[in-house]
């Protein structure tokens, strides 16, 4: 039944416009990205390295396809979450709000199965969604900036040669897919909890914002906090991009947001198996 | 043993009692009403039994076993519209009905499909989007998706809710089809006394959650005085002849017109009276309001 309960709920999601605007959001910020290093790459080259110029002497293509892809890739920071949520923060909550969620449960339907195929439907439009930031972004900027090193300043300086970078894009892609799936989880938690579309949104996009922020700061107290809080792993796609490969550090990063994950599923079919479907 | 059984079944949401120690059997083949205002608990039964919605306590049996949470076998016996029928605007009649036969588990046939469209009178709209339906076609394709998998027990919330007076029509008619024609058990509730008057063969009157009367309607409504609005050929004689007879509640209309207060079992010995009389009845009118026949119970 669990597959019948996948392909009705990809059948839906795929026949809505509102599944979309996340794809065409997509295409619109890599073009825009593309146009803007096509119109101010130099400079922005010279604003990585501004810093180094003076210690190193920079030489090759470093405006190329890859540094297009790496800037897209920080883009895993906040517009890529609000572009799952859009999604995912709808499956339970705008079934609910339309009050097709009792028409569908008012059938012989585990309420379990369901979530769980809502939420393997939500995986696969947030897979799809990275797919298309890392085709666009390498295939476009391969296409017109051609390929070449990329340098790379998280607390060190990385030079990262053009040989070695597909396998680690792919592997970065792939880890911030694993964080976006976290997003779409915590936004299962606020659906289920909610009767609108919207305040799941919010109350998501809230809490990353707010543990991002903790994250960022490097003093004090938050310091103690870091390691708990799941932005703080989200964004270790940055690991793949030293020119040392961590796997201790990653692996970890990757535990802490599959456990995340099980967590807020965990919990959405909790809440969801007691709730009175009053809408 | 009835197809559904609702035994002591209670449910609150906070303060609110929304169903308080309900109890009542539908027969097999039966029709059966829940009538009771707006907020009476009529809904809230309904969701509990269809397992939207936990009860604090009772039970709920389905061709005598009981329901629980999670028990997809029973299920299947139930068909529903629930208070306003909503569906996947984006898609047509024919794909939304589809899609819920696949929540059934049930590998959905064209013909089938069709059938069921035929039977509620949208086959020509099959392939239309539901977000261009009037209100009048989406509770037919309400009564569509609840019958579509072939149930024991199919439970209307509210079927004429919003639907002009054709629409009223069409929707009764549907539904004494369904009984009449494809043998079908059916629990409606309504606000509308008129509507389960003429549709039901028993029914449940609730209030504040509560079963204020219960059994056949004729029977229930025999014993309700009522406002009847009678059509004379003389009225200031009828009035004399008819308070002789000890029918004193009765007020004047208009030049042919009078309203009387009397108890539906009276109303053919009135006609009587008037006739024996050489009265002309030109035509007797029960003026039934829910809030009057409310009155009455509580």
């Amino acid at each position: 039944m669990i597959f019948t309960l996948v392909h009705i709920e990809l059948e839906k999601l795929f026949r809505s416009r509102r599944s979309y605007i996340g794809l065409l959001a997509i295409v619109l910020i890599i073009l825009v990205i593309e146009a803007g290093v096509m119109l101010q790459g130099e400079a922005l080259i010279d604003l990585i390295s501004e810093n180094i110029q003076d210690v190193f002497i920079l030489q090759g293509n470093l405006l190329n396809g890859y540094l297009i892809s790496f800037l897209s890739i920080n883009g895993l920071w906040l517009h890529v979450p609000i572009l799952v949520v859009i999604v995912t923060a709808d499956l339970i909550s705008g079934e609910a709000n339309s009050g097709t969620l009792r028409l569908i449960l008012s059938r012989p339907v585990s309420r379990n199965e369901l979530i769980l195929a809502k939420f393997i439907t939500a995986i696969v439009y947030t897979t799809l969604l990275i797919l298309l930031l890392a085709f666009l972004s390498l295939g476009l900027g391969i296409l017109f900036f051609g390929q070449g090193d990329i340098l790379v300043i998280y607390g060190s300086i990385n030079i990262l040669e053009e040989d070695i970078l597909p396998g680690r894009f792919i592997m970065a892609f792939s880890f911030g897919a694993l964080g976006m799936w976290l997003v779409a989880g915590l936004s299962f938690v606020f659906s289920v909890l909610s009767e609108n579309s919207l305040s799941p949104i919010l109350l998501t996009m809230s809490v990353i914002i707010l543990f991002t922020v903790v994250s960022s700061f490097e003093i004090g107290i938050f310091e103690n906090f870091k390691p708990y809080l799941f932005t703080t792993h989200m964004s270790n796609w940055r690991y793949f991009f030293n020119y040392k490969l961590e796997w201790g550090k990653i692996i970890q990063s990757g535990l802490v947001l599959i456990a995340h994950i099980v967590l807020f599923i965990s919990i959405t079919l909790i809440i969801f198996r007691k709730k009175d479907i009053t809408t | 043993m009835g197809v559904l059984e609702v035994v002591q079944l209670s449910k609150s949401f906070g303060d609110i009692k929304a169903v308080d120690e309900l109890s009542f059997t539908v027969n097999r083949g039966n029709i059966y009403g829940l009538l009771g205002v707006n907020g009476s608990g009529k809904s809230t039964t309904i969701r509990l039994i269809l397992d939207l919605i936990s009860p604090d306590f009772g039970s709920i049996f389905i061709n005598g076993k009981k329901l629980k949470r999670g028990n997809l076998v029973l299920k299947k016996k139930l068909g529903a519209l629930i208070e306003r029928p909503d569906f996947y605007h984006y898609l047509s009649a024919f794909k939304n009905l589809q899609i819920l036969l696949k929540y059934s588990g049930i590998i959905p046939e064209r013909n089938k499909i069709q059938e069921v469209l035929e039977i509620v009178g949208l086959l020509k709209y099959q392939d239309k989007k539901i977000s261009i339906f009037s209100q009048g076609m989406k509770q037919r394709l309400g009564i569509a998706q609840a019958i579509i998998h072939d149930p024991d027990l199919i439970i209307l919330d509210e079927p004429f809710n919003g639907l002009d007076p054709h629409g009223i029509v069409e929707i009764r008619n549907l539904i004494n089809r369904l009984s009449r024609e494809f043998r079908k058990t059916i629990v409606l509730s309504s606000h509308m006394l008129r509507e389960i008057e003429l549709i039901s063969d028993r029914m449940l009157v609730m209030n504040e959650g509560r079963s204020v009367a219960e059994g056949k309607v004729n029977d229930l409504l025999q014993a309700y005085v009522t406002r009847v609005r009678i059509r004379l050929s003389n009225v200031s004689e009828a009035i004399n002849i008819l308070r002789k007879a000890n029918f004193s509640e009765i007020e004047i209309l208009n030049e042919q017109d009078i309203i009387c207060q009397i108890k539906e079992e009276d109303i053919p010995r009135v006609i009587r009276i008037l006739l024996d009389n050489q009265i002309n009845v030109l035509s007797v009118i029960p003026e039934r309001s829910l809030e009057d026949y409310f009155m009455s119970l509580v």
